[in-house]
């Protein structure tokens, strides 16, 4: 008999269905992986397990954990269940966390909570959870404070009270999205560790089919509430039937059709700076400090060096990715190349000139040939303007040179350039999805024709399937007006997508450079061959699938129902 | 075109019905348009004339003639609230103008040019709030004399600050928002982009603190009258009537009670007034409700 088993759960959230028939097993021991977009009922479905439904839901259906039925039972019922029977690792280890006990004292809550046994000895415990998820209290100090940890370590301490009273189902919703590739890669390999150590089932929700691939026995995909398909992992991939199932795949391994560099001044009216030879923008041992707090009164504030001795350059008509991960300068760089910040040392070159002895108008023209698309698609736009003046916001630049008429013909030439309706001008971004503002950001940013675009994180925020459109559009783009792109991104598999060259970046620090095939093939330099392995790879892992499946083919049932794979 | 993946956010509920529904917004409203209005209507009639002194009908208690009855020498009481609206609301608005026109500048200042200006902005401000507006109140009485002019100034100083703070305070974030890096990419400057992003998305705060300024200018100015800082006799004031009523609160209670219940009833009106606005106008909580 199944450990959980949900039948046909529908679940209404003030009269609107957010789920509708789900059904799910998942037997003692095993891993189901739950992948879907945002949206798709994918947390709901854990949160209706764990009873913990928002406030105007109804759910009907039935939920059972080792044949007890959950759905209607009382609050006081399910609190004994939460924690020793079901736990739950959440996706943002920082507010999963009280940020006013230390991490020790909320592992040891979890014992006294349900076993009510004495201080000291829920203390000891809690030291051994700790040391079971890589924590060992001699090198971590458990009267630490959530702020003092890092997000992999305070993930790990979540880990810790998930686990605590060895759980017979562990849910974990999105537990690495928040990570790093290198610290979601180490939390992955954990819970697999913990997991069979105690046989426990394991609920993990993901965007991310690669992640599923490594880590999961069994697959589902839901879409808008539903399940649309289910199914050992092995054979899921080898063949899904269902088209949702295919897109999804195919979006998250999706390479964009990119042609070849367009020769300089081959398009006519389109991008002409790019017909003059030379790199548009470099860089030349770039150096970005923020200044400490003041230590004392006289003595001198420490500096942290973000940005330190950085070379790069961009040249017309040219992808250059820069990866790295969250806190090693990237976003500061860009800022700085892009002249909202001053360098502390070295110098910014725009088409030869530096930046810090520009004009006003010198610096309007590196604003006109230099634009920007940012991370997140919904801060990016003041929510107070429509469509077409926040995508007309930089021709302030081109003021006194254009007319009223040529300001309309250019915002709808951009907006039909990236995909809208040239009536969108007149809606307000909360109208737009998530991709649809990702495209807005990029109107703007070609409205003035510029030579380069700084993308900084452009799809991180992104869904799969949005963020294969989004790089099918940049590509198209950059082909149609011969742009250059500077590509920031901690997510290789894209920047493997979209770029010529890349370059690696670790503490302000450029590591390693070159084209991007060779660098991310065959890497040189440690760290970077960290980031690769950690990176997760959906062919790589189905491999690994096979080859650990041969050998313990008479292992676990799992991977036996599967000789075909 | 459309992309299949794409759902449309929902939209909120537009602002009149959520207004409708919202308890406290409702009945604050509806208070401060009734004192609004008992003001208004003061300039044009009232029900005897305000302020004018008839001893031989003094202290009679609440009649037809005189709903609230008269004071000891002999003014119609409900004249002198109605009139005594009108210095209130001209005292704390005017107060509240000071306090917008020159905080709201002076904080989005600060935040525009950080470093060494805004600090000596700030730390200006800072200094000013230091002092009470009684403080200021006297103050100034010993350079210009006691009036109802002394009494906007002083409260307008003391509403300075507050201005200058909430602005700074809501300007530094959005200084670092992505729409506004996305205009410096524009070229747009610190004045332009603060007059096109920075103060139009702050405006829901400024409005909600306005209104607390309001109902705490109110009492302030209340306050003033009553110490003899603020409005000088005849002119009507509620805190200078609770002041003569001083003497006879064993005598008429209801002299001191009625201009009591008239600044109590107001400044809850206007609280609530504020705080329904601050609920209605946050876009986070819009979504909920």
């Amino acid at each position: 008999m199944a450990l959980l088993d949900i039948r046909n759960l529908d679940l209404n959230i003030y009269g609107v269905p957010v789920l509708r028939g789900v059904s799910l097993s998942i037997a003692a021991g095993e891993t189901l992986g739950l992948v879907g977009e945002s949206g798709s009922g994918k947390s709901m479905t854990a949160l209706a397990t764990m009873q913990l439904l928002p406030r105007g839901a109804s759910a009907r259906g039935s939920i059972r954990l080792d044949g007890e039925e959950l759905i209607g039972r009382d609050e006081r019922a399910m609190c004994a269940l939460r924690g020793r029977d079901i736990s739950m690792v959440f996706q943002e280890p920082m507010t999963a966390l009280n940020p006013l006990k230390t991490v020790g004292a909320q592992v040891s809550e979890v014992f006294r909570l349900h076993l009510g046994a004495p201080r000291a000895e829920c203390d000891a415990w809690a030291s051994q959870v700790l040391e079971r998820v890589g924590l060992p209290p001699a090198r971590y100090a458990p009267d630490r404070y959530p702020h003092e940890l890092s997000g992999g370590q305070r993930q790990r301490v979540v880990i810790a009270m998930a686990v605590a009273l060895k759980p017979k189902l562990l849910i974990a919703d999105e537990p690495t999205t928040a990570l790093d590739v290198t610290t979601q890669a180490q939390i992955l390999t954990l819970m697999r560790a913990l997991v069979a150590e105690d046989g426990a089932s394991l609920l993990l929700i993901t965007h991310d089919l690669a992640v599923v691939a490594e880590t999961a026995d069994r697959v589902a995909v839901m879409r808008r509430g539903e399940v649309v398909e289910e199914g050992e992992t092995a054979a899921f991939f080898g063949g899904m039937t269902h088209p949702y199932s295919r897109a999804l795949l195919e979006a998250s391994t999706h390479v964009p059709q990119r042609r070849p560099r367009v020769a300089p001044g081959t398009v006519p009216g389109t991008a002409p700076a790019a017909r003059e030879g030379g790199p548009i923008l470099v860089a030349d041992g770039v150096v970005r400090e923020y200044r400490g707090r003041r230590a004392g009164w006289f003595r001198p504030a420490g500096c942290h060096r973000a940005v330190d001795a950085v070379t790069l350059s961009v040249a017309p008509g040219e992808s250059v990715g820069l990866v790295g991960e969250s806190g090693c300068g990237k976003s500061t760089l860009a800022r700085t190349l892009l002249a909202l910040e001053a360098p502390q040392g070295g110098r910014i070159l725009f088409r030869g000139r530096d930046v810090s002895s520009l004009d006003a108008a010198g610096i309007a023209r590196l604003r006109r040939d230099v634009q920007v698309v940012f991370q997140d698609p919904y801060g990016s736009f003041d929510p107070r303007h429509k469509a077409g003046r926040l995508v007309a916001e930089p021709l302030h630049l081109l003021r006194g040179e254009i007319d009223a008429a040529e300001r309309d013909r250019r915002i709808a030439r951009v907006l039909s350039d990236v995909g809208l309706r040239p009536e969108d001008a007149e809606k307000y971004p909360h109208e737009f999805s998530g991709g649809q503002r990702q495209r807005l950001a990029i109107a703007r940013a070609l409205i003035t024709r510029p030579a380069l675009i700084v993308l900084d994180e452009p799809v991180s925020a992104l869904d799969v399937s949005i963020r294969a459109q989004v790089l099918d559009l940049l590509a198209e783009l950059q082909a149609r007006h011969a742009l250059a792109y500077l590509f920031i991104s901690h997510d290789l598999a894209v920047v493997r997508a979209i770029t010529d060259r890349v370059l690696v970046m670790r503490a302000g620090i450029i590591v390693e450079q070159g084209p991007t095939a060779a660098v991310l093939d065959a890497p040189q330099h440690d760290y970077t061959r960290t980031l690769v392995a950690a990176s997760p790879d959906l062919a790589r892992a189905l491999a690994e699938r096979r080859t650990r499946a041969m050998p313990a083919a008479n292992g676990r049932s799992a991977d036996a129902a599967v000789p075909s794979a | 075109m459309t992309h299949p993946a794409d759902i449309a956010p929902r939209v909120p509920r537009p602002f009149v019905a959520r207004a409708l529904a919202h308890p406290s917004f409702l009945l604050g409203g509806a208070i401060a348009l009734v004192v609004a209005a008992m003001a208004l209507l003061s300039f044009v009639w009232t029900p005897h004339e305000a302020g004018a002194i008839e001893i031989a009908r003094k202290l009679r208690p609440p009649s037809t003639e005189h709903w609230f009855g008269t004071d000891q020498f002999g003014r119609d009481v409900l004249s002198m609230i109605m009139r005594g609206a009108v210095t209130s609301m001209a005292v704390s608005f005017v107060a509240v103008g000071i306090g917008v026109g020159l905080g709201v500048p002076l904080g989005l200042l600060a935040a525009a040019r950080r470093g060494v200006l805004g600090e000596a902005v700030m730390r200006a401000n800072d200094f000013v709030f230091a002092f009470p507006a009684l403080i200021i109140a006297i103050m100034l009485r010993d350079v210009f004399g006691p009036g109802a002019v002394n009494a906007m100034v002083a409260i307008g100083i003391f509403n300075v600050p507050v201005f200058a703070r909430l602005a700074y305070g809501a300007a530094l974030p959005l200084w670092t928002r992505e729409f506004v890096m996305a205009a410096r990419v524009a070229g747009k400057g610190g004045a332009l982009i603060t007059l096109e992003h920075i103060l139009p998305n702050m405006l829901n705060l400024l409005i909600v603190q306005a209104t607390v300024q309001l109902s705490l200018g109110i009492l302030a100015e209340a306050a003033l009258s009553y110490v003899g800082l603020g409005v000088q006799p005849p002119q009507p004031s509620w805190g200078r009537m609770l002041n003569e009523a001083q003497t006879l609160m064993a005598l008429a209670p209801r002299l001191a009670l009625i201009p009591g219940t008239a600044i109590v009833l107001t400044v809850l009106g206007l609280n609530l007034l504020g705080d329904g606005l601050r609920d209605l106008l946050d876009p986070r909580l819009a979504r909920e409700r």
